[in-house]
């Protein structure tokens, strides 16, 4: 039996990328193949597009009772800049608490029911076990969260203004959203590697955030460092959603900010589950 | 000798709780090298321990001469392990887990991998059951499962921790059945408190209470108890006159007596198994008043051995 193991080709890869590819594999196929995916993204399409959805709808129902002043308020051009802005302003709410929500479980799940003890059994890293997650969570959210509904958006504002975003300025505000929802993500993650209850994480996540519509009132400058704003920043790229200037490059700060807070809390979620006994 | 396990002075705490208490152990390659104790004996923890699951608090543990802390991830590379409650995931059906399982050690030929797992699902009998999910799984099927998944890798240490705690009798002649065919491929340490089991099937056997090891020694060695050969001898009546004639031996220890129906069972232990041998009988038919109905080399089972062991909380002098 021993040297039936030399026919067959064994993995090389040593270090903190040994078992990565298996764990990523494993956790693609946890979501893409099942239909775990499909009912994700009607629950993105139905939370970010519904709303978009419904005023379409209702616009288009009650056209003939507007005013003529009423009327140039829901002209094309201004339905293009209001399904924008809504857009932007739901999407930057909920890709956030629906990071939180899709991944407080994502560590502490696999520790209660003893599956992460299993995994750690077999020659797998534990860097590659987090960061696995992290890679599988961050693709599934940007396209799933992000841009499946984003394409939904570009048909319904073409049925309602008859025009459609340039994708070149559109993808930057997306980009921001996507930092916005990898700082949460990481931020999960991180704390399902510190605590045992997804209460804790979903508590600490989620108070962060709702904290966000507080601070920036009293604390301006603080804002400037946690990814409160990106909603803002974001809705400001987008194409034709906000006839503001071009924004300063002090804008930027919270997109930096935001990006290092998530490698921080990548390098502490990584420290602890190193350190995770079972 | 290259042990496939070393460990020195091996302890944990977990706060003030001592569960492992300097464990100095060594298991040589081919055996099934039997891990007993009660319940919170530190079994599972010196499991835990060898396969870097957790970090000792003092001392060290060594597989096949790695370092358990700073070569676990290449020592994993070559075990292959059960945990006591095996935990998977439930919606993948048995060929999917092991082929996840086997991902962890080998990237190629596919056609080859797939061979494997169906030969490893062959060897645990699930090749019926390879394709539904686990989730419909009995225990004994899980157990199974989860043998084949410590398998698949063709490991050179098979780690098993409470392999047939669960099951059935039948579950465990199977579970049983199979690390017996396993033992010409590959070393087999595993824990468990069924001691008939272990009685069974294991080469050597380690005892460990409350967190220290109380005895280690090969199953046959330590079946003789405490090194003295000690025979049975069951004579008609009291046999008081038998007793005194064979206590005026100078090879003779001490005799049990234990009555039954009319009969008397005299448990002679005897500090040198040759003369005992010969000459027992012999003096005790010397008496034309004693009837012999039986006379046998006593054998303790593990049973025996381990209580003694366990209750006694000492070691008997074959530790190590």
């Amino acid at each position: 039996m021993a040297t039936a193991n030399d026919i067959l080709q064994p993995v090389t890869v040593r270090g903190w990328r040994r078992g990565f590819s298996n764990l990523l594999d494993h956790e693609r196929h946890q979501l893409w193949g099942t239909r775990r995916w499909l009912v994700q993204m009607l629950l993105w399409i139905v939370l970010l597009n519904g709303m978009l959805a419904f005023v379409g709808i209702t616009i288009s129902l009650n056209k003939d009772q507007f005013s003529a002043a009423d009327a140039a308020d829901f002209a094309p051009g201004a339905m293009y800049t209001i399904f924008m802005q809504l857009f932007f302003q739901i999407a930057a709410v909920c890709s956030a608490v629906g990071a939180v929500i899709v991944a407080q479980g994502a560590i502490i799940q696999e520790r209660q029911m003893g599956t992460a003890a299993w995994i750690l059994s077999k020659p797998a890293s534990r860097t590659a076990f987090v960061l696995a997650k992290l890679a599988a969570y961050s693709l599934s959210l940007l396209v799933l969260a992000l841009l499946v509904p984003t394409l939904v958006l570009y048909g319904e504002i073409y049925l309602w203004s008859g025009r459609v975003p340039p994708p070149a300025g559109m993808l930057p505000a997306l980009g921001i959203l996507f930092v916005s929802v990898f700082f949460y993500l990481t931020l999960t993650i991180m704390l399902g590697t510190f605590f045992n209850t997804r209460g804790a994480v979903l508590g600490i996540s989620l108070g962060f955030m709702f904290a966000g519509s507080l601070i920036p009132s009293f604390l301006p400058k603080l804002a400037a460092f946690f990814p409160w704003t990106l909603g803002q920043i974001a809705l400001a790229l987008a194409p034709g959603s906000s006839p503001s200037a071009p924004l300063p490059a002090t804008a930027f700060i919270p997109v930096a900010a935001s990006l290092l807070w998530s490698l921080l809390f990548i390098v502490l979620a990584i420290w602890r589950f190193r350190r995770e006994e079972f | 000798m290259d042990w496939v396990i070393q460990t020195h002075d091996l302890s944990k705490t977990y706060g003030s709780v001592a569960a492992l208490q300097s464990l100095s152990l060594s298991v040589p390659p081919h055996s099934i090298f039997g891990f007993l104790g009660p319940n919170g004996a530190g079994k599972s923890t010196t499991i835990r321990l060898l396969l870097g699951l957790a970090r000792p608090t003092s001392g060290t543990a060594s597989v096949f001469g790695l370092d358990s802390v700073h070569n676990s991830e290449e020592i994993r590379t070559r075990v292959g392990y059960l945990a006591q409650d095996p935990r998977y995931y439930d919606d993948m059906t048995a060929r999917e887990t092991l082929r996840f399982t086997l991902h962890f050690f080998f990237k190629g030929p596919k056609p080859k991998l797939e061979e494997r797992i169906e030969e490893t699902l062959e060897l645990v009998g699930l090749a019926d059951k390879a394709d539904r999910p686990i989730k419909g799984f009995s225990g004994g099927e899980r157990q199974r499962l989860g043998i084949a998944q410590a398998q698949v890798n063709y490991p050179d240490l098979l780690i098993l921790d409470e392999p047939a705690a669960s099951l059935d009798p039948m579950g465990r002649r199977d579970v049983l059945e199979v690390m017996e065919r396993l033992r010409r491929h590959t070393t087999i340490f595993y824990s468990t408190h069924i001691l008939s089991d272990v009685q069974r099937v294991s080469d050597t056997v380690a005892i460990l209470n409350q967190g220290r090891l109380i005895a280690r020694a090969p199953i046959d060695q330590l079946l003789t108890g405490d090194g003295s050969a000690v025979y049975s001898l069951v004579v008609k009546g009291e046999g008081a006159s038998t007793r005194e004639r064979l206590l005026q031996q100078p090879w003779v220890k001490t005799i049990a007596v234990h009555p039954v129906n009319g009969t008397t069972e005299l448990e002679v232990s005897t500090t040198d198994e040759k003369i005992a041998a010969e000459c027992l009988l012999r003096t005790a038919l010397e008496d034309p008043a004693t009837v012999v109905s039986e006379f046998s080399r006593h054998k303790y089972n593990l049973e025996e051995v381990f209580l003694q062991l366990v209750e006694g909380g000492s070691s008997d002098g074959n530790s190590k």
